[in-house]
């Protein structure tokens, strides 16, 4: 059950979308984080709406996913809209105490932080959505490339990632394995006070991670069994290709890019 | 090459530890609305775990998968607006804290002394994410000292509480086998 919910971003619903490959939708999603700071006034913020509008419904995705992504980002919205509004300068003051003051300037910038954390919250949720974790890690190495030339381990990067993507729902089972365990010894966890609780998460932790690292040892011992070698480089079978659709996609981007630049003040 | 395969599947397995560890609740103060989040106890762990460079690449990874939108940031959320958000000033700092405790132990060699582990682990992770991530909130978000200053106050306790456990896991730790590879 806790290995559904770790993977449970990705909404396996056939759409277009889903059959893009990863590397050009983390492109396209970048780049639209990037428009939307370069967006400064409320037409060009218009046509941001209107293609995050058009990207939510044509993935199908349904929309309480997005309403649910926005729901677990409300706390961080209020905190950070909190802080613009009553730590803002400029414009006319409406209200002020000790180190507090409301001004108009501050009320504008409440409504583009607003409008910002909606826009990358839910392209976000569109990518998380519409990509498993694996594809995303794919993407990624694919993305990570030109960082050889910076003497960046890109090969191993990717290798780590995935190793541990592919590890996160064996160490959840061990996790419960190892509480019931304790339970059976009598280790009560859940309750008491801070202290206890704390304490309590030693005979979770140190078992996991001796666990976790004799895997570690066997699988790397394993790896060179089957010829591994961390710097040479590896031929892939999982292959990513560029296709026409990916084309038009950049094409559409570079339009609405010039738009925006156009549009600015 | 044996050893460098190693330390791969053990930063992975850190990797995955710390992943997973987004997904524990976290425990609730009676006194404090804030809750006590579980996670960065394996941010505490792993400068003592990893050698440095791997310690590096193990928060950088983090962060790019945090910044695609996985759910692998406290709570089970994730995303770039949570980067760009005043809780990003204390995760930024993650970046830092292992670090400075991963060169602390390929420098000097792990401590003899309990209370050297502590005050290494108390000011590399709790003092200088705290106070570096109200030195962020205040330059970046304009929040005026007094203010940045007390939200660190009010996660110190819970901190120094979650040092003090680290430390404890760490000289459990030096007890097996896996402690004697670093």
């Amino acid at each position: 059950m806790q290995t559904k919910v770790l993977f449970g971003s990705y909404v396996p619903i056939s759409s277009w979308w889903h059959q893009l490959n990863a590397r050009i939708k983390l492109i396209l999603c970048l780049w639209f984080v990037c428009l939307v700071f370069i967006a400064n006034n409320w037409l060009s913020n218009l046509v941001l709406v209107g293609l995050l509008m058009l990207t939510m419904l044509t993935t199908r995705v349904p929309l309480k996913f997005y309403w649910h992504g926005i729901r677990g980002l409300l706390a961080v919205i209020a905190m950070t809209v909190l802080i613009q509004l009553l730590f803002s300068s400029g414009g006319e003051v409406y209200w002020h105490w000790w180190i507090f003051t409301i001004t108009a300037n501050g009320l504008r910038q409440c409504g583009t932080i607003f409008l910002r954390f909606f826009l990358i919250i839910n392209v976000s949720t569109a990518l998380t959505a519409t990509t498993d974790s694996l594809s995303l890690a794919n993407g990624l190495a694919a993305l990570l490339k030109p960082l050889k030339v910076l003497k960046v381990p890109v090969n191993q990067i990717t290798m780590m990632i995935a190793i541990a993507l592919r590890f996160v729902p064996t160490l959840f089972n061990e996790v419960n394995v190892i509480m019931n365990a304790q339970r059976a010894r009598g280790v009560r966890f859940n309750q008491g006070g801070l202290v206890h609780r704390l304490r309590s998460l030693v005979p979770i932790m140190v078992p996991l991670l001796v666990g976790s690292f004799k895997r570690a040892d066997e699988l790397a011992t394993a790896m060179e069994a089957r010829g591994y070698d961390p710097d040479a480089s590896r031929s892939q079978y999982r292959i990513m290709q560029w296709k026409r659709i990916d084309t038009w996609l950049v094409i559409v981007m570079v339009a609405i890019t010039c738009s925006l630049i156009w549009l600015r003040k | 090459m044996k050893q460098q395969i190693n330390e791969l599947t053990r930063a992975a397995l850190m990797l995955a530890v710390l992943l997973g560890m987004a997904w524990l609740p976290p425990v609730p103060i009676g006194i404090i609305p804030v809750p006590i989040v579980v996670q960065n106890l394996a941010v505490m762990l792993m400068g003592w775990l990893l050698p440095w460079r791997k310690t590096a690449v193990v928060m950088g990874s983090f962060f790019l998968l945090a910044a695609l939108g996985l759910p692998v940031l406290p709570g089970g959320r994730g995303g770039l607006s949570i980067l760009l958000s005043p809780s990003g000033a204390y995760l930024l700092w993650w970046l830092v804290g292992p670090l400075l405790v991963s060169w602390w132990c390929q420098f000097y060699g792990l401590p003899q002394r309990n209370w050297q582990l502590l005050l290494v682990t108390w000011l590399s992770t709790v003092v200088l994410i705290d106070l570096g991530g109200a030195v962020v909130l205040s330059l970046v978000f304009r929040v005026p000292w007094i203010a940045s200053l007390s939200s660190s106050l009010v996660f110190l306790v819970g901190d120094t509480m979650k040092a003090i456990v680290a430390t404890a896991m760490v000289v459990a730790l030096k007890r097996t086998r896996v402690m004697k590879w670093t």
